[in-house]
């Protein structure tokens, strides 16, 4: 095994889902729009975890609720293996709903508490009526060995579980359509060290079997780095930066990734005595009718003119790494040197 | 020793519950010495927070139970202390901030009114209370010295008016506001972003450095862990099984669970062909602790004595112990790598 995160075959000349422009607002009051995500693009390929970063409110879960078609759009365009999501209707719809699937935070919020744990995971079997019920029982029982669980688990139920065995339970549920991409929304983050450990294990496993795609959308830098093939870097709505993983730790060019990456604690007292931190000015702003320029400009420490001028798109610098920064090609300069 | 600010010893503590009774510490031991800043790690349901909690006594009369053992705060054993003698250390002696910044304060008062609250109902050092118009005039002094810009503003505003981080700051305002000399901060940083949490954990830093308290800092993140203590106890199932200088837990950890910590986080420099290694199982269930060692079902080196009794503490040089039965003498187990859990069997 060469390398763990190549699991499962990347396909790089065709992806699967495609992200254009995409907008949602919200509207929160008279002329008052919450821009939540406001024209973001990128695009996941065939069998890779795609990470998506950022700190509360960026638009991270948003993008991704976007995705499993939860949210009507205010614009821009979502395409599933070259067809427009938002079009589907009918059969095209329920095929949809088949391939995609969430897996969402809290585990403790996430599954029904009056529903057995069999009947949590057997509803979506059911409702697209897949098996018969001697068949949709085989293969919950089937599902719960595949995540760690038994089948003396099917009859309880969810408070009857820890918060690690819930999300295996909700992993449990996501993959009983025998989906194609995952869309997981923070997964762990409710959970402790030792058992984020586990699932995050589960997860590269199942994907490995499935061969399956994932949009994995959290908080923690780390954990991302750890399990994405590429990674985006969202802030206030906008998507800033999309590189590799490795390339995106090894060489942070926007400024806000900087700061980010910088303001990761390592688990290490002699290493983190000696790290340069990039402190942050102030605060994130409101997301309530955000100007048309750069999101980070208030923080940002090389912010200049230019930087009000419109919202920087995403502009590929060196192979595979993106930037939406104006200054742009400047910022791998000495001047910009961290 | 002897100039310890906070010693706790044999700590046990139950709750009773419908379900029984849930026994939250089984005898805990660890010191806090002055200007010094101590962090407390574990998953939840370890006992931190009970610990935190117990020395200022927070909890309900009734439903906790201290079964045995001594909060000593300069020598004065806390849990002998009336309600009314209590209220005297709470705030000024010993403050507390909280993890959520969104609930900790009361939405229905100014920031104003919530830091001149402190300052009003404790009289200073030299027993000279003050009035409001000082209290305001000390309150703007605090807000500026976490940071936080237009003091007069904020004074006037509420909570809901605040981000987060703000939110954060005035807490850390207000545990201040009498110079306490030991501050408890229970997962101060769990609820921010990580830009917020570097910004806290400077200006926990700086304040401590400045007013010279201790601080006793709660958290399950070995990144801030790394980031401000000096000394570490490492607690699981209501007991601490390891205790040593930040030094000796990151770099010469003894104990298997601390181990297991180690290997299962996430680091940014991690190789991604290192494997990940989690604890597998679950912690235990505290209505019926186990017999032994409580971490023995999930540990991977556990004897039969683990499930039988619980190991005493074991020494390493002057700060450092560790709880565990491989630590004996006696122990016919060797490991030789923790990393990568070589172990053999000494002749």
């Amino acid at each position: 095994m060469s390398n763990i995160n190549s699991n499962t075959d990347v396909n790089h000349s065709n992806p699967l889902l495609e992200v254009r422009s995409l907008k949602k607002y919200f509207k929160v009051g008279r002329r008052q729009f919450l821009k939540a995500v406001d024209g973001i693009t990128f695009h996941i390929y065939q069998g890779e975890t795609f990470g998506l970063v950022g700190e509360s409110g960026c638009g991270k879960s948003t993008t991704g609720r976007a995705i499993a078609r939860l949210y009507s759009l205010t614009g821009g365009e979502i395409l599933y293996d070259g067809m427009d999501i938002s079009k589907f209707k009918g059969k095209a719809a329920t095929r949809y709903a088949f391939d995609v699937q969430m897996v969402f935070q809290d585990p403790y919020a996430s599954l029904d508490p009056r529903m057995t744990v069999e009947s949590i995971v057997a509803e979506g079997m059911k409702i697209h009526r897949m098996y018969n019920s001697e068949q949709t029982r085989a293969k919950v029982y089937e599902l719960l060995e595949k995540v760690g669980l038994n089948k003396e688990h099917a009859a309880r139920f969810p408070h009857e579980f820890s918060g690690g065995q819930r999300q295996r339970i909700g992993i449990a549920r996501a993959l009983a359509v025998n989906p194609k991409f995952l869309v997981c929304d923070e997964p762990v983050s409710a959970l402790d060290v030792s058992i984020q450990a586990q699932i995050i294990n589960l997860l590269r496993d199942l994907q490995r079997e499935f061969n399956l795609t994932y949009l994995f959308i959290a908080h923690d830098l780390s954990l991302v780095k750890y399990l994405s093939d590429r990674i985006g870097v969202m802030y206030l709505g906008s998507l800033l930066e999309v590189a590799p993983a490795e390339e995106l730790y090894k060489n942070p060019l926007h400024p806000y990734t900087r700061a980010l990456l910088s303001a990761i604690p390592v688990p290490d007292p002699a290493e983190e005595s000696e790290r340069t931190r990039i402190l942050l000015q102030g605060d994130v702003q409101s997301p309530i009718n955000t100007p048309e320029q750069c999101k980070f400009y208030s923080r940002c420490k090389y912010a200049e003119a230019r930087c009000r001028e419109r919202i920087p798109p995403l502009v590929e610098t060196t192979e595979g790494h993106w930037i939406a920064c104006a200054l742009n090609k400047e910022l791998n300069t000495d001047a910009y040197a961290i | 020793m002897g100039d310890h600010m906070l010693e706790i010893k044999d700590l046990r503590v139950s709750f009773h519950t419908y379900a029984g009774e849930v026994q939250a510490l089984g005898g805990i031991n660890f010191t806090v010495g002055q200007s010094e800043i101590l962090a407390v790690v574990g998953e939840s349901g370890c006992g931190k927070s009970v610990t935190a909690q117990s020395i200022l006594r927070l909890h309900n009369k009734d439903t906790i139970d201290y079964k045995q053992g001594e909060i000593l705060y300069k020598g004065r054993d806390l849990l002998a202390l009336s309600e009314k003698e209590m209220q005297k250390i709470r705030g000024r002696e010993i403050s507390m901030i909280f993890q959520d910044p969104m609930t900790s304060l009361n939405p229905t008062l100014t920031i104003g009114k919530q830091i001149t609250e402190a300052i009003l109902k404790h009289s200073d050092k030299e027993g000279n209370s003050t009035n409001q118009r000082e209290a305001n005039k000390q309150a703007a002094g605090l807000i500026r010295s976490v940071g936080i810009a237009n003091p007069d503003l904020r004074l006037k505003q509420y909570p809901h008016e605040l981000s987060g981080g703000m939110r954060q700051r005035i807490m850390i305002a207000i545990a201040m506001s009498c110079s306490p000399e030991i501050l408890i901060a229970d997962e101060p940083t769990t609820a921010l972003d990580v830009t917020v949490q570097a910004q806290i954990l400077d200006l926990m830093k700086a304040l401590q450095i400045k007013s010279g308290a201790s601080i006793v800092i709660i958290t399950h993140n070995m990144g801030v862990v790394a980031n401000i203590a000096q000394k570490v106890i490492i607690m699981y199932g209501g007991v601490v099984v390891e205790k040593g200088t930040s030094g000796d837990i990151f770099y010469r950890p003894k104990h298997p669970y601390t181990w297991g910590l180690l290997k299962s986080i996430f680091r940014l420099n991690k190789d991604k062909n290192e494997p990940l290694i989690p604890i597998d199982g679950i912690p235990p269930d505290l209505l019926a602790p186990p017999k032994g060692c409580p971490f023995a079902p999930r540990c991977d080196y556990a004897m039969k004595v683990c499930r039988e009794q619980m190991p005493r503490e074991y020494s390493f040089g002057s700060a450092h112990t560790c709880d565990c039965w491989l630590s004996d003498e006696n122990c016919p187990l060797e490991v030789k790598d923790w990393r990568n859990g070589d172990v053999k069997y000494k002749q």
